[in-house]
């Protein structure tokens, strides 16, 4: 391991020089100089003279003295009318308020007696300062004062709470994250309304300076496992995070898998669902996009919709789901390996129907199914990007130029038609985009060795990955657990879904010390 | 390094997986001809093989396409010293190579099943290709390549029609019997029981049976039927069976399912009875080192047919008939029994029974088995019971007679 990635932390010590350059020579934080004129110059400076800084002077009567004061924001992040109008208003009605007191400094005056603004800070250092600004804040800098102070006026424009476009449920909730943090921190309180849910927050990215929240259920959740969180994010030395998925990938324990050992939502309900089971969330300012762990393998072909629906249709669709996974894995392979290799084990008018339909097929079954794939890949890809207008005509293209065309012409067998397409579908019902990428690529490999191999080298490759999956962990939690190591008791919310009243205790992994979601008696059990 | 040892007992596994896979060749389905009978003649000293080969892209074609039916299958031939030869030499004739794992139907001609049948069977077992569940017929009267050749009406391929009609004939009408390659084996290894082969007949004229008018006509000149039973001493065909024996043979044998047994009313007319369901038991037994044979068979069946006005409200009639159908029963088993005695050979396994009941009877008797067996006395019991009267119990026939 070590020397396999000795290339790659070369680089990475590289980089951290790098970015050390950027900060100030070491000579800690530069205190705000007492001349205002000063302070302005150097915050413009600072910014390059960037014309979205705003520096609006003004004079303010204080303890019957007229103070030069200027208030500092970015014009877009910050909304300072508020501010302003407190700050501005008349001399005459302000002195009929504020007798002189003795004593009191104009900055303490501001503070506490003119600023109508709940979020108020001092700053005494410009790199404060700048991140103050830069985070949407106003900040009210006063001649002869060496702090300034820094009024919560945020407004950055927000998409507004709409329904999460990547995990639409028929019954539950239709609110999805949105990009702003604070909002996205709010839908997942509203849902938890206990003094239990902390939050702890960290700032990521050296350039970025990303806000990233941390929420678990303290109590249920396993402490070292936030510990191990906490460090794993402390670690990360970058320059930007500008999606959940920079994160993901410098804390996930293992990165050359092709399966993700870290769930990601757009839902509100399903972080709460997962803190409530005692595994944690982690926000990402900027991005509707939440990340969940511990994330095992089982929690990928689960839905928030599973424990909308009845406990009977829930199973069913999880088993169907796992169906489709398979489906997906070894449709194209299993009809490689069964067409090319082993005849005798396809029924005899079912043989004969395929072999008719491959008959004139110029293609072996291994090319003719690449192609499809590959084409079907090539649709996919061009139907994302499209405008929903242009999308339609893609589908159209996709469906009659290979489901017909290609038929027709002889070029294809409509047999390795339906094998493609029922891949396709099985691929989409996996919930988890992130499993259904993994699937999609194993697929490959697996069409590879039952075109050399045949259901031996099927075989082989399911061993191969098994074993893969059992050495899997997330977190430290195996990743097939409860499959393996086998929990029994666990099996209630796994491929069954049982009852709500049924379900009264949190995974084994997850939750070690307290581990009752309900009273253990009386039984909830709806008598009869 | 750890990385190292890792990599290369990767390596060394993926190597030793590859070379380690059993089975090597890859065909794809447009290199092969899938073969669905085989048939077996003599020739001389030679074989002569002959192969029903289905030609899958017809069958494609004919879908939708009326542009009326064309054969399907094509038979090729050929002949050489030993059968693997003559399959093999087959690719003179064929642009594929002929893939045996779908067979539905072996055909042996007469003459060549009189010579012995063991021969053919080795390669059979031997070859991985085959699967052992194909059925073997005799050809009676005419060479197993005619009868390849013959096309048929309702099923586009003549083998799937001959595998489902023996099937459903051994099912429904007992008069043949289901024998695959297994149990065939399994017959001629065993010293205490010979094997027995459905016979299959072309009605007509094979010759015009070869042609498109056996299944433009409606009535096809040609028809492939299931006839009697060919008996077999060791591997050699010796006789034929008739439909009554054969449906003993079965009785005897407990294959039967379903038969229909038809019985003279009492005053004159017939009625029919389906048997629909049989329980046989064969014991052997050795008395003062003499070899004795108990067949008991019980049956249960319905009226399903009645030509002739009889009461049938009381429970005495329903007796009258029980015994006339176990009478019945009786002297079809006690006439296939006499016609495998005169054969010497024992189709029932009643040798095996023996074996069974007495090993050490059976080592000083298997050596003249044929002799002992055309002596064997043999015990019929037969319990025949009439459940159900179908959806009347009277006939109507009773009341037209009494206006």
């Amino acid at each position: 391991m070590v020397s396999f990635l000795y290339p790659f932390k070369k680089l990475r010590k590289k980089t951290r020089v790098a970015l050390a350059l950027r900060e100030d020579g070491g000579g800690g934080p530069v205190p705000i100089a007492g001349s205002l004129e000063r302070s302005l110059r150097t915050v413009s400076e600072a910014l390059g003279g960037s014309n979205d800084l705003v520096l609006r002077k003004f004079a303010i009567m204080l303890n019957r003295q007229p103070c030069q004061a200027a208030v500092v924001y970015i014009e877009g992040l910050a909304d300072p009318t508020n501010l302003m109008e407190s700050l501005l208003i008349d001399s005459g009605e302000l002195q009929a308020v504020l007798a002189p007191a003795p004593g009191v400094s104009p900055l303490q005056l501001i503070r506490e007696h003119i600023l109508k603004i709940g979020n108020i800070n001092g700053v005494s250092d410009y790199e404060t300062l700048y991140h103050s600004i830069l985070s949407g804040d106003a900040v009210i800098l006063l001649e002869g004062e060496t702090e300034a102070i820094a009024a919560g006026t945020g407004n950055i424009r927000d998409r507004g709470v709409t329904e999460p476009s990547t995990q639409a449920v028929l019954r539950g909730p239709r609110e999805g994250f949105s990009e702003t943090l604070r909002t996205n921190t709010a839908l997942v309180r509203r849902k938890i309304k206990d003094t239990s849910l902390w939050m702890e927050t960290r700032q990521i990215g050296e350039v970025t300076k990303t806000d990233v929240a941390i929420m678990y259920v303290k109590g249920i959740v396993d402490e070292k496992t936030v510990k191990e969180v906490m460090s794993r994010l402390d670690r990360i030395r970058i320059d930007s995070i500008l999606e959940s998925a920079y994160i993901e990938e410098m804390i996930e324990d293992e990165t050359y898998t092709p399966f993700p050992t870290v769930y990601n939502t757009e839902r509100p309900d399903a972080v709460a669902g997962g803190l409530l089971e005692g595994r944690i969330a982690i926000l990402v300012d900027g991005t509707p996009f939440a990340l969940v762990v511990p994330a095992l393998f089982t929690h990928f072909f689960q839905t928030p919709e599973d424990y909308y629906h009845r406990a009977d249709i829930s199973t069913l669709i999880r088993l169907l789901r796992y169906i489709c996974f398979f489906i997906a894995l070894f449709g194209p392979s299993a009809y490689i390996a069964v067409t090319t290799f082993h005849q005798e084990m396809i029924p005899t008018p079912l043989l004969i129907s395929v072999a008719a339909a491959r008959e004139g097929i110029p293609f072996p079954a291994f090319v003719e199914a690449v192609l499809m794939e590959i084409t079907f890949e090539i649709l996919r890809e061009a139907g994302i990007r499209l405008p929903k207008t242009v999308g339609q005509a893609v589908s159209i293209v996709g469906a009659l130029v290979i489901g017909q065309s290609a038929v027709e012409a002889g070029l294809i067998g409509p047999a390795m038609v339906i094998v493609v397409s029922i891949t396709a579908i099985a691929n989409f019902v996996i919930p988890s985009y992130e499993m259904g990428i993994s699937v999609r690529m194993i697929r490959f490999l697996y069409m590879m060795l039952a075109a050399s191999f045949g259901l031996y080298g099927i075989l082989i490759g399911t061993i191969v990955m098994v074993l893969h999956l059992c050495s899997l962990r997330s977190f430290g939690i195996p990743y097939m657990a409860p499959f393996a190591p086998f929990i029994a008791e666990d099996q209630k919310d796994n491929i069954f879904r049982l009852p709500r009243w049924a379900l009264s205790t949190r995974p084994r992994y997850f939750s070690a010390s307290n581990r009752h979601r309900q009273p253990e008696r009386p039984r909830q059990k709806p008598g009869p | 390094m750890n990385w190292l040892r890792k990599g290369l007992a990767l390596i060394l596994i993926a190597s030793a997986a590859a070379a380690l896979s059993g089975c090597w060749n890859r065909k794809e389905l447009n290199e092969i001809s899938i073969a669905s009978a085989f048939g077996f003649d003599k020739d001389g000293g030679n074989f002569k093989v002959s192969v029903q080969l289905i030609n899958a892209s017809e069958i494609a074609a004919g879908k939708g396409s009326s542009s009326g039916r064309v054969p399907v299958v094509t038979v090729q031939e050929s002949s050489g010293h030993t059968l693997f030869e003559s399959i093999r030499a087959m690719t003179e004739t064929t642009p594929r190579k002929i893939y045996g794992s779908h067979l539905r139907l072996l055909v042996i001609g007469e003459d060549l099943a009189r010579e012995g049948i063991a021969r053919l069977l080795d390669l059979l077992s031997r070859d991985h290709e085959l699967r052992t569940d194909f059925y073997i017929v005799i050809a009676k009267g005419i060479s197993a390549k005619d009868v390849l050749q013959i096309l048929t009406p309702l099923e586009k391929i003549p083998s799937d029609k001959l595998y489902s009609s023996l099937v459903s004939s051994q099912r429904n009408w007992g008069v043949t019997a289901t024998v695959d390659l297994h149990q065939l084996i399994y017959d001629l290894v065993d010293k205490g029981k010979d094997p027995v082969l459905a016979g299959l007949r072309v009605l007509g004229n094979p010759e015009l049976g070869q042609t498109e008018m056996n299944f433009q006509s409606a009535s096809p000149p040609a028809k492939l039927r299931y006839q009697s039973l060919a008996v077999f001493r060791k591997d050699k065909l010796v006789g034929w069976l008739n439909e009554e024996q054969s449906k003993g043979y079965n009785y005897v044998s407990g294959e039967l399912q379903s038969t229909i047994v038809r019985l003279p009313c009492p005053e004159g007319g017939q009625l029919a009875i389906e048997i629909i369901n049989t329980h046989h038991r064969i014991k052997g037994k050795v008395e003062d080192g003499r070899p004795r044979i108990d067949v008991r068979l019980d049956a249960e069946g319905n009226i399903g047919e009645m030509e002739c006005a009889m009461n049938l409200q009381t429970p005495q009639s329903i007796r009258w008939l029980e015994s006339k159908l176990d009478e019945q029963l009786e002297n079809s088993m006690k006439s296939v029994i006499a016609q495998a005695k005169a054969y010497r050979a024992d189709i029932f396994g009643f040798g095996s029974a023996i074996h069974r009941a007495d090993f050490r009877a059976w080592r000083r008797l298997e050596d003249h088995w044929e002799e002992a067996f055309a002596e064997l006395p043999v015990h019929i019991a037969v319990r025949a019971k009439i459940r159900r009267t179908g959806s009347v119990v009277e006939s109507f026939l009773e009341r037209m007679g009494d206006s």
